[in-house]
């Protein structure tokens, strides 16, 4: 038995030392990282709208303002102005205000750990534009679909959008968004970014 | 992950030849050890029942809670009738609830065993066994039945351990050494019935995969025991089984027409198929005893199953492969005196294939345990006498699945205990403990860790026989870690610091006082999510008095006084320090009063009452939302023995509260031996 002594305390010891240097756990993805978010080059308007959906789906406004060009500016359906009290709300609405407006939703939908999801319609009619400050191309009511789920509820917002991109630097990027409602019972994009809040 | 392949011939579920399997297996094991037939352990006390050579015992129990009635009877009779020995058992279960959808259910069932031994004859024995099980269940959306009968011959024989004995025991007489092999053929009959209605008036039943089954089963099963040398035993068994059972399976859904559903059309499904299925499995155990101080054990079991049933996520008719290998081998050993280790090793692997499911999925599991326990000696100087436990244990599994993504499932854990008598009076003890999981997927879209660490220190303090103190520290973190990005704002750290200080003192040696005073606080952390951080601190005391007035009656009375403050842990990015924003408080007290008295020694009262306030406090708007509650409960025990072989035992409770309408609780026994 004595032979065996030294045995007993390696094995223990070793045993020992195997698991106790395992105590970490590994470091999680930066939900905020941008590089996390799958995205296509921006050579063409259709790559800008499969990455805008992506970055709503992975709830990452920076990798969203990426889409957004520098001179962007969003006008809302008249209907969503008349629901608020503020008339001038939607005044002056640009890239910085895009990017918190956004922002906040976004972090709410992280929060309240809400699944996120844009869909664009598929009939899509994309022409040229040059609207005398920039040129680009347009999409004229497209179709679109915003949905944020949690096992408790489930909230929609669609409507269609007149949807123009410029180029710049060979990169596309969104220009202006004209939001429309489109007569269903789901508000649409622009009483959201009003709200700045998922109802 | 291995995949089976698509059996020749269709099988059913084992479920039914394994009761037969194992009682068959006991009966043979109880044969083996005497040879000749034991009589019942006790002896009927009545005359005509003892010259019967029968033992009959009854017993009989009824519950009830709220709406819910139940009613259970039991009669087990033994018999000794020469060589011929009979096991019967007969249940009969009622439950009503007219709250839960005016349930009802009726479950029923026998069991008589008859088993011959031949006088002389080897060890030959043989015997029937019929098992039949009636279950019917019924409410207003719904009808179950489940019934089935099972009937059965066997054979069991030690001859081939007589035969074998010298070969296997040598002339050594100290040696033991059996093999008992059983063979059983037997008759198998079950039919189920499903029916379910729509909540709408007026709804007919419909019946939804409802299964008759008829069929015959066999089954050799082999047991070796041996004690091949000095120390060493070995255990072997086997077992063969299969089942052949023809199988209806029949789906109907009846046409209604009402305001809510449009009609449907009458469709019936009907599916015979003849099921085929096979059970092999083979298990191996050897211990090693070379002396006091050290035991190998290993065991090893291999199993494998192919079961054919009607599926009814599938639509017909599901065969099921299954695999199960495991291979295991513990330690025990005390190397030093007062050192005791302990180590276990196991090997397993399990695979299920499906022909129409495409949820195969197997499983690959190396799990690693080792323990040690041993005190102190002299040489330790100052660290002599420390009583220390040591645990450290690791476990790898690999999960394959056919239609989602393969994944590893890693474990780690460790735990260490010190505790050490300071003198008299004095015991301190820490505990320190680690444990994490960490799922890796191959396609990394689900990797998960999870830590989980404790630290706990306590000392217990004796100053005399009346008083006893203790003061305790425990601190514990919880980490759950998503690192796919998609799921890591979810990422919470959650952290617990307690400390608590418990005063026990005996004023008399009849009446008993203590106070628990604890404070803790909680701190849940998003890595990724700060506006969501929380913390929250609770303070809390609990008093109790314990009383014996008289001999006869005791009192008690308890106190519990919390108040909790609660709100957001956010950091503040300037200064890098969490700063806490109460936003909500609570106020709970809870005050009872239980009284026992022995109305007899075998018949106790008992009533209670309890005073309960909770006020929750919101402070951005100065809401409060107060409730009470009062409750009080009364009722007696029973337990007693009215003769020899015949006892009750029984509770029952009346609750009156605020919170509900009154009810009562009620659970009694009797059992009778005759």
């Amino acid at each position: 038995m004595s032979r065996l002594r030294p045995l007993f305390w390696t094995c223990g010891l070793v045993a020992l030392l195997a698991v106790t240097g395992c105590f970490e756990t590994r470091t999680p993805e930066d939900p905020n990282n941008a590089d996390t978010v799958p995205r296509k080059p921006r050579t063409d308007p259709d790559s800008v709208l499969w990455n805008i959906a992506t970055c709503i789906e992975f709830k990452s406004p920076t990798a969203y303002m990426e889409q957004i060009g520098t001179l962007f500016t969003f006008i809302p359906d008249p209907a969503d102005v008349s629901a608020f009290d503020d008339p001038t709300l939607f005044n002056d609405w640009d890239r910085a205000r895009e990017e918190i407006v956004l922002g906040d939703i976004l972090t709410e939908a992280r929060a309240q750990n809400l699944t996120s999801k844009l869909v664009w319609g598929t009939d899509r009619d994309r022409r040229d534009f040059n609207d005398g400050v920039a040129s680009g191309q347009w999409y004229e009511d497209l179709d679109y679909t915003i949905t944020f789920v949690s096992t408790l509820r489930r909230t929609t917002y669609s409507g269609r959008v007149d949807l123009y991109f410029v180029e710049s630097n060979a990169l596309w990027e969104v220009y202006k968004w004209t939001d429309k409602v489109d007569g269903s019972v789901n508000r649409s994009s622009g009483y959201l970014r009003g709200r700045q809040q998922i109802d | 992950m291995s995949r089976g392949t698509a059996p020749r011939r269709p099988r059913v579920g084992l479920c039914r030849l394994l009761p037969l399997v194992l009682a068959l297996s006991h009966c043979a094991e109880a044969r083996a050890q005497s040879g000749t037939p034991e009589p019942p352990a006790r002896v009927s006390r009545s005359p005509i029942f003892r010259r019967m050579g029968i033992l009959p015992t009854y017993s009989s129990g009824v519950d009830i809670n709220r709406t819910d009635l139940g009613w259970r009877q039991t009669l087990d009779i033994d018999a000794l009738l020469g060589p011929v020995r009979g096991e019967n058992n007969w249940n009969l279960t009622v439950k009503d609830n007219p709250a839960q959808n005016n349930l009802r259910s009726r479950n029923g069932r026998g069991l008589a065993k008859l088993a011959y031994e031949v006088e002389g004859g080897g060890g030959w024995a043989s015997g029937a066994q019929f098992d039949w099980r009636r279950n019917f269940t019924r409410g207003d959306f719904n009808r179950t039945v489940d019934n089935g009968t099972n009937a059965g011959l066997f054979v069991t024989s030690e001859t081939p351990g007589l035969l074998l004995r010298p070969l296997l025991a040598g002339r050594d007489s100290t040696r033991t050494a059996s093999w008992i092999v059983t063979g059983s053929f037997g008759a198998t009959e079950g039919k189920n019935v499903r029916q379910t209605r729509g909540r709408a008036a007026g709804n007919p039943l419909q019946t939804q995969d409802s299964t008759a089954t008829d069929g015959v089963t066999r089954n050799l099963e082999s047991q070796l025991h041996l004690d091949a040398a000095r120390g060493l035993t070995i255990d072997l068994t086997g077992s063969l089984a299969s089942v052949r059972e023809n199988s209806r399976t029949e789906s109907r859904n009846a046409s209604w027409r009402n305001e809510d559903l449009e009609a449907v059309p009458d469709s019936v499904l009907v599916t015979d198929t003849p099921n085929r299925s096979r059970s092999r499995r083979a298990t191996a155990r050897a211990s090693y005893r070379p002396g006091d101080r050290l035991e190998f054990t290993m065991n090893g079991a291999a199993t494998r199953d192919r079961s054919q049933y009607f599926s009814a996520t599938n639509r017909g008719q599901e065969t099921k492969v299954g695999l199960d290998d495991r291979l295991e081998l513990l330690l025990r050993a005390e190397p030093m005196r007062g050192v005791k280790v302990s180590s276990t090793a196991r090997q397993q692997k399990t695979d299920i294939a499906l022909t129409l499911d495409p949820n195969d999925a197997g499983k690959e599991e190396t799990y690693v345990d080792a323990d040690i326990a041993f005190k102190t000696g002299q040489r330790f100087g100052y660290l002599r006498d420390l009583q220390i436990e040591a645990e450290a244990g690791a476990t790898d599994t690999r999960y394959a699945r056919e239609t989602l993504a393969d994944y590893d499932g890693e474990n780690r854990r460790v735990r260490a205990l010190v505790r050490r008598n300071i003198g008299k009076r004095v015991v301190a003890a820490v505990t320190g403990e680690s444990q994490i999981d960490r799922l890796s997927y191959d396609d990394k879209s689900q990797d998960r860790d999870e830590l989980r660490l404790l630290g706990d220190a306590n000392i217990g303090y004796r100053p005399n026989a009346k008083a006893d103190t203790r003061l305790s520290f425990q601190f514990t973190q919880r980490q759950a870690i998503n690192i796919p990005a998609a799921q890591a704002s979810s990422n919470l750290t959650e952290s617990i610091y307690r400390i608590e200080a418990k005063l026990g003192y005996k004023l008399t040696p009849a009446v008993e006082i203590s106070q628990t005073y604890s404070i803790y606080a909680v701190a849940s952390e998003f890595d990724f999510n700060e506006n969501n951080n929380q913390l929250s601190r609770t303070s809390e005391v609990k008093s109790r008095l314990i009383s014996s007035l008289t001999p006869k009656l005791r009192l008690e009375l308890d106190h519990d006084y919390r108040f909790r403050d609660s709100g957001s842990y956010l950091l503040d990015r300037t200064t890098n320090v969490r700063g806490y924003g109460r936003a909500a408080t609570e106020d709970y007290q809870v005050f009872s009063v239980r009284t026992y008295y022995d109305l007899t020694e075998w018949f106790e009262l008992t009533g209670g009452q309890k005073f309960e306030v909770r006020e929750n406090t919101t402070l951005a708007n100065g809401r409060v939302t107060r409730t009470e509650r009062v409750e009080f409960i009364g009722g007696g025990d029973i337990r007693h023995t009215l003769s020899e072989g015949f006892s009750v035992d029984g509770n029952a409770r009346w609750t009156q509260t605020s919170a509900e309408k009154p009810y009562w609780k009620i659970s009694f026994r009797m059992t009778r031996s005759y």
